[in-house]
């Protein structure tokens, strides 16, 4: 900071401290670099391999006697060929060369030599391939060296480096936008960051001051333009193998299945595993089963990359969580407001008609502002429905009806109100459960309405109640009493036992489905329940089977079915 | 030749010039690569080939499971070759692993030539 000597040329001595300063940066950097390592090949030793590359064209230049610039690059390029190391290594090596093409009668070096010799490092660079891949070191060397060419004037060489590495910086960031490898991994080009930390470790030895911070290399803002997020966390972590026989690629394999940005390294000794999965857990128990951990390191990529969408969505969430013990007094009030949502400050507002507790809670869970006590032979009014819309604060609203009986009122209602309402033609409970797991607030109103009533489609609803009178319906003769399994609206069972009417119901409708959700209500418990469930399961072994305590009166069970 | 994988659902068969020709790019894309040489030496030039002739200068044999290639390439002058040819080996294998799911057992570099690009005037 008090060295403020403007530097406009540089000498040997100069060059030399420039050299380590980027050596220091690089080894500073040099796992970080590693962790970007997803292209060419995703394995991880890009910040190692530029390093050790550098590190012997480095160690060339001390070997040198001279201080001569022309001669410093020649040793700096020499040494950076014989030491190459990967694709990057030798990248590298072919940008030094380009600093001493460029330097070729030079004593010292001003500002344009300097600028000479970062576009001759990008133009031979260029030449080394057949196909070049943007997104890549290439490009960030090409876009610094541009930006260079047009800083004939620059005042000063600190100056000059400083522009040339903001350049630097941001053809970086853009990276990840032409390789679609970097994108969906969520990472910079790692031999890109490693250019640029070399140039930033060349200011940094320049100026004499360690005046570049991690800033740049911390911060992976560039993750927050990932679009497509499939694997949450990122996971790391060693494992100690001492005195075991692992094999390396066995483990690679094993854990391939749970993730992406797979990399497995090591040797006899350690073993580092870095994955991006959904699962953590599954992977550290595997890794526990190979050795001791340590080290480990489990980020949440969604959280770190969340847009502002995202992070509203997140806090949305913690308020819900906070307000999910507040308890509702009577559950068979005409309506019913879902403290949880209350306060969410939610575009759209979602109507539910449903009756008893259990039902009404999941209900709320699944994030129903506001809900009608009504159903069957219970049928809210239109009216009811007029105080619903005028209760709820939104001006956007979704009615879920639940019951084919009360889908007219519903409709009538909303054509008479002022908001924007639409009704979702859902027929049962299961349907509305259904249709509130795809509600995306951020949506246009129709959109909801029609994505939500697609997947109405997807289950299929068996609702097991008695009949009240005698009847002849659907080629069944029904008796007062009598036990009748109704599925989608039409009765296809009649019994005595409702485990009875269970069995031929399902004997009827099977169709394979894997997830399978009991609501018992008024007539049943959980023991006969899980009776039910013992039928399901002799039907199908591997259906996920779930029971809730529905409380609805007059269906002992509405099942659904997807 | 193709080369067979089975899955529980069937097999997929594999033409031997597809995994030629996804060899021959993702070496193409590979640094200090700068040509593919023709496979046929008899004319003794190891002429420069451009895009169209993917699979030029790359041949593929397939033995009952092993899958083998062979590569003739000219490289940059002033790239360490030896450091070239192993990021060639090492890429397309990684990409016909991820691509097509093939390992490749084994993959044979003939450096044909050298090209002394304009940088060193």
């Amino acid at each position: 900071m008090v060295q403020n000597e403007e530097i406009k040329v540089i000498d040997g001595d100069t060059f030399r401290k420039m050299c380590y300063g980027a050596l220091n940066k690089l080894k500073d950097q040099q796992s970080y670099i590693d962790s970007l390592n997803v292209f060419p090949v995703p394995d991880g030793d890009t910040g190692t391999n530029m390093l050790l590359t550098f590190q012997e064209a480095v160690e060339n230049i001390d070997q040198s006697n001279s201080n001569r610039i022309d001669n410093l690059t020649k040793a700096l390029s020499k040494g950076a060929l014989m030491g190459a190391r990967g694709n990057s290594g030798v990248i590298l090596s072919q940008l030094l060369r380009g600093f001493s093409e460029a330097n070729k009668y030079n004593k010292t070096m001003e500002n344009a030599d300097l600028i000479k010799s970062l576009s001759e490092a990008s133009r031979i660079a260029y030449q080394g391939v057949l196909r070049p891949v943007e997104g890549t070191i290439l490009t960030v060397a090409r876009k610094a060296a541009r930006r260079a060419e047009k800083l004939k004037n620059a005042e000063n060489i600190e100056e000059l480096l400083k522009k040339v590495i903001k350049t630097a910086h941001k053809a970086l960031n853009k990276t990840p936008d032409q390789l679609p490898e970097l994108k969906e991994a969520g990472v910079v080009d790692a031999g890109g960051q490693g250019y640029l930390t070399i140039l930033e470790g060349m200011l940094a030895g320049l100026t004499g001051k360690e005046e570049i911070t991690k800033e740049t290399t911390v911060k992976k803002e560039t993750k927050e333009e990932v679009e497509d997020l499939k694997y949450g966390y990122c996971t790391q972590t060693l494992i100690n193998v001492a005195d075991k026989d692992v094999n390396i690629d066995e483990i690679k394999n094993d854990i391939e299945q749970f993730g992406d940005s797979l990399m497995v390294v090591g040797d006899e000794e350690i073993i580092k595993i870095h994955i991006h999965t959904n699962h953590p857990g599954i992977i550290l128990e595997y890794a526990l089963k190979t050795g001791s951990l340590r080290d480990i390191n489990i980020d949440n990529m969604k959280l770190q990359n969340a847009d502002m969408r995202e992070k509203s969505e997140m806090r949305q969430k913690e308020e819900y969580e906070k307000l999910k013990d507040e308890k509702i007094e009577d559950f068979d009030d005409k309506l019913i407001k879902n403290p949880k949502t209350e306060k969410l400050n939610r575009e759209t507002g979602i109507i539910a008609v449903a009756k008893g507790k259990g039902i009404k809670n999941i209900l709320m869970e699944l994030g129903v502002d506001l809900i009608i006590d009504g159903g069957q032979s219970m049928n809210p009014s239109t009216n009811d429905f007029v105080d619903a819309i005028n209760e709820i604060k939104q001006d956007k609203i979704i009615i879920l009806p639940n019951n084919k009986n009360i889908i007219s009122a519903a409709q009538q209602a909303s054509s008479i109100s002022d908001k924007n309402i639409k009704v979702v033609t859902t027929k049962a409970i299961p349907e509305a459960i259904a249709a509130l797991l795809v509600f995306n607030d951020n949506d246009e109103l129709s959109k909801i309405k029609t994505a939500m009533e697609e997947e109405t489609t997807s289950v299929k609803t068996i609702e097991i109640t008695y009949a009240v009178k005698d009847s002849n319906v659907n080629g069944f003769e029904i008796k007062e009493e009598d036990v009748i399994g109704i599925v989608d609206g039409t009765i296809k069972a009649v019994g005595d036992t409702e485990l009875e009417v269970v069995n031929d119901v399902i004997n009827e409708v099977w169709d394979d489905e894997d997830l399978i959700t009991i609501y018992y209500g008024d007539g049943a418990d959980e023991k006969e329940a899980s009776k039910i469930k013992k039928t399901f399961q002799e039907k199908s072994s591997n259906a996920e089977i779930e029971i809730y305590e529905g409380g609805q009166p007059l269906y002992p069970y509405i099942i659904s079915m997807e | 030749m193709v080369k067979e994988i089975n899955t529980d659902l069937g097999k997929v068969l594999i033409a031997e010039e597809v995994i030629e020709n996804i060899a021959g790019l993702s070496a193409m894309e590979c640094y200090g690569l700068v040509g593919m040489s023709s496979r046929n030496m008899q004319d003794g030039i190891a002429d420069l080939l451009g895009l169209d002739n993917l699979s030029k200068g790359v041949s593929v044999e397939i033995d009952e499971e092993e899958v083998s290639i062979i590569l003739n390439i000219i490289v940059e002058y002033g790239t360490n070759i030896h450091e070239v040819a192993n990021n060639i080996i090492d890429r397309v294998k990684y990409t016909l692993k991820s691509r097509i799911g093939i390992e490749v057992d084994n993959i044979e570099i003939n450096v044909q030539g050298v090209r002394i690009g304009n940088g060193t005037e």
